[in-house]
């Protein structure tokens, strides 16, 4: 069988006990975002995939239920379903006609990091009118994705993120903003850099980037947003055509009861299962359900408003 | 058997049978011309004639092609004729971008040149013969290191917290910004691209006929005056051809921009890969690239117009920046 995911959620060492006890071979293959991984699947022959994991839910689930690229997962071949997974985050989103189509893996968010050292202490929830503060002038950081602009721009106005009703408004903000900002990142090594290099004391984050920078030994906080943080969940899934389901059902039940430990402690992001065997320090750390209950998932966009946000985006840092 | 009795007894008669019939194929010349040219002909149209007829299809198609109808709305949402018409250039964002990336490219090709003139010049003219192959390999060097390798090392040079800024410091002097900015992708450009513009110089630098540098020295001219005058006008070939092939790679530039760039060194081909990934919009994307290459052929045309040998900047390989 193929898993098709990101480069942190591949290791041998998560792999290749698998391959031992079962006796199946799995080919990985990386990916650098969700759209990369739903173009690559919509234009590889059916079955050339078989296990990947978009953020699911949220626009690119919607997106690959809709384009037809994904296949139902039988649920009673994935004991961990029952067995592991936190109650929290079995979402009714994963479920389309009364099939299930993702089980969940890991979570994180895009929240707020500051230097300490050079902002002082910002406390653990703060305001998106920082990323708009003239003090902070060439000292932010933000993601390089137009969705994302201008749902935090909407967030910062007042305005719905989902459907905002003032796109010009929007624009000006984000036009303002780009004055403000050193760089836009658009992956998690990137973000880190940023604050490693000093170039950003303050911007938006995913909390895994946070956590590696922490464990460097950084000088950086993690807090929310107070209108609210993005949140997301990366999911297994099944890709269209997949002639090994059973297989990819064993591959995903594995995956989420026998190796969380170490899959955790890879890529630093909130893994789903109790099987991880979390410490109270690593709960209190992590604060799964404070995150959960700060956090949203942006809505799904159709083709027509990612092309007016991507004109909007592109006017902006043009 | 017949043919091999032949072979063996080194008879000198006309091969006849299957021998014969290869042989005249052999010597077929519309056979000769298929079989040197063939590879090539399949290797340009499996690698550059298709991908390219690729883009043309998907940027003149609604979504899919041959599925969906045929439109050229994508080039209109590049260029906005209403816009154009009413002046209005601050509402074309792609055409912005795209002059951005033309802008840089110009910047960056005149500062390959400054820099590849004197290094050529003493290459070519000065440095003791056994050790010009040494110097020529020193500018090669780098081509051994991954690109984005090398673009990567400039990051801990030029960040705030990076040696260029360390050492202002130390010298108590104010720190600059270097990294995320304008000149960030400037640097980077300039430092993966001047080599391509040293390699054809200094075949000009070599085959100048020195002995026209003396004479010029000779009849009272300055150095400024021989450069001016001799050394330039007969390294002009070389330096163009460069020039050439730096501006095309530049203005497509992609990673430099985006790891060095920040806010306000984004490039039009930081847009195209938006368009092919996050945006989910092939077609437009097709006719962003559909138009840079037309650009890029428009600025070879204007380039033999002007009588340059672009010819001579062909083979320096570099792919992929």
């Amino acid at each position: 069988m193929t898993y098709f995911s990101w480069g942190a959620y591949i290791d041998d060492a998560w792999i290749a006990p698998f391959e031992e006890d079962t006796g199946i071979t799995v080919n990985t293959e990386t990916y650098e975002s969700n759209a990369d991984a739903i173009n690559q699947i919509d234009n590889s022959p059916e079955g050339t995939y078989d296990v990947w994991t978009p953020s699911a839910p949220g626009a690119d689930f919607e997106r690959a239920y809709r384009n037809d690229l994904l296949e139902p997962i039988n649920v009673d071949n994935v004991p961990a379903w029952d067995d592991h997974i936190f109650e929290e985050v079995k979402l009714d989103a994963f479920w389309q006609e009364d099939e299930l189509y993702a089980v969940p893996m890991t979570f994180g968010f895009d929240g707020a990091i500051y230097n300490h050292d050079e902002v002082g202490d910002l406390g653990d929830t703060i305001s998106y009118d920082l990323l708009w503060d003239d003090e902070y002038e060439g000292d932010l950081t933000t993601r390089d994705d137009a969705a994302t602009q201008i749902w935090t721009a909407a967030k910062y106005l007042g305005q719905d993120p989902d459907e905002p009703e003032d796109l010009d408004a929007i624009q000006e903000a984000l036009s303002d903003d780009v004055d403000l900002v050193s760089t836009y990142w658009t992956s998690s090594a990137a973000s880190i850099q940023n604050f490693q290099e000093g170039e950003a004391t303050l911007g938006t984050s995913w909390d895994g980037a946070y956590h590696r920078l922490a464990a460097e030994g950084e000088p950086v906080t993690l807090a929310f947003w107070e209108e609210g943080t993005i949140g997301w969940i990366d999911s297994f899934c099944i890709a269209r055509g997949s002639e090994n389901t059973e297989e990819a059902e064993q591959f995903i039940d594995y995956m989420l009861s026998e190796v969380p430990r170490e899959w955790f402690e890879g890529p630093q992001y909130i893994v789903v299962s109790d099987a991880v065997d979390y410490t109270d320090e690593e709960l209190e750390q992590y604060a799964l359900e404070d995150a959960l209950a700060q956090t949203e998932f942006p809505a799904f966009n159709d083709d027509e408003t990612i092309q007016a946000y991507d004109e909007i985006w592109t006017d902006v840092t043009a | 058997m017949s043919s091999s009795s032949e072979l063996s007894g080194g008879e000198t008669t006309a091969p006849s049978g299957f021998r014969a019939r290869v042989l005249t194929m052999a010597d077929n010349s519309r056979l000769k011309g298929l079989t040197s040219l063939g590879p090539i002909v399949t290797l340009l149209t499996v690698f550059y004639a298709i991908p390219v007829a690729l883009l043309i299809v998907y940027s003149v198609f609604v979504d899919d092609p041959f599925v969906t109808a045929i439109t050229f709305e994508h080039f209109a949402r590049f260029l906005d004729l209403s816009a154009v018409i009413s002046l209005q250039i601050g509402d074309l964002p792609y055409v912005r971008l795209l002059a951005r990336s033309l802008g840089i490219a110009v910047v960056v090709t005149v500062l390959s040149l400054i820099i590849a003139y004197p290094i050529t010049y003493y290459l070519g003219q000065h440095a003791p013969e056994r050790w010009q192959m040494l110097l020529v390999l020193l500018v090669i060097i780098p081509f051994w290191t991954s690109y984005l390798i090398r673009t990567y090392a400039w990051i801990p040079i030029l960040s705030r917290n990076g040696f260029i800024n360390g050492a202002l410091g130390a010298l108590g002097l104010p720190t600059v910004p270097l990294l995320n900015t304008y000149w960030g992708s400037i640097i980077g450009l300039v430092y993966v691209f001047v080599p391509f513009v040293i390699l054809p110089l200094y075949a000009s630098m070599r085959s100048l006929d020195a002995s026209l540098i003396e004479a010029a020295r000779d009849l009272g001219a300055s150095r400024s005056a021989v450069f001016r005058e001799v050394v330039f006008p007969l390294t002009l070939p070389g330096a163009l051809a460069g020039a050439v092939f730096v501006f095309i790679k530049c203005a497509a530039a992609y990673v430099t921009p985006a790891l060095l760039g920040g806010t306000s060194g984004r490039m039009f081909a930081q847009v195209i890969e938006t368009q092919f990934g996050t945006a989910f919009n092939w077609n437009f994307g097709a006719a962003l690239s559909v138009i840079l290459v037309a650009v890029v052929l428009g600025s070879l045309w204007i380039a033999m117009r002007l009588g340059i040998d672009v010819g001579k900047s062909r083979g320096l390989g570099g792919g992929g920046l």
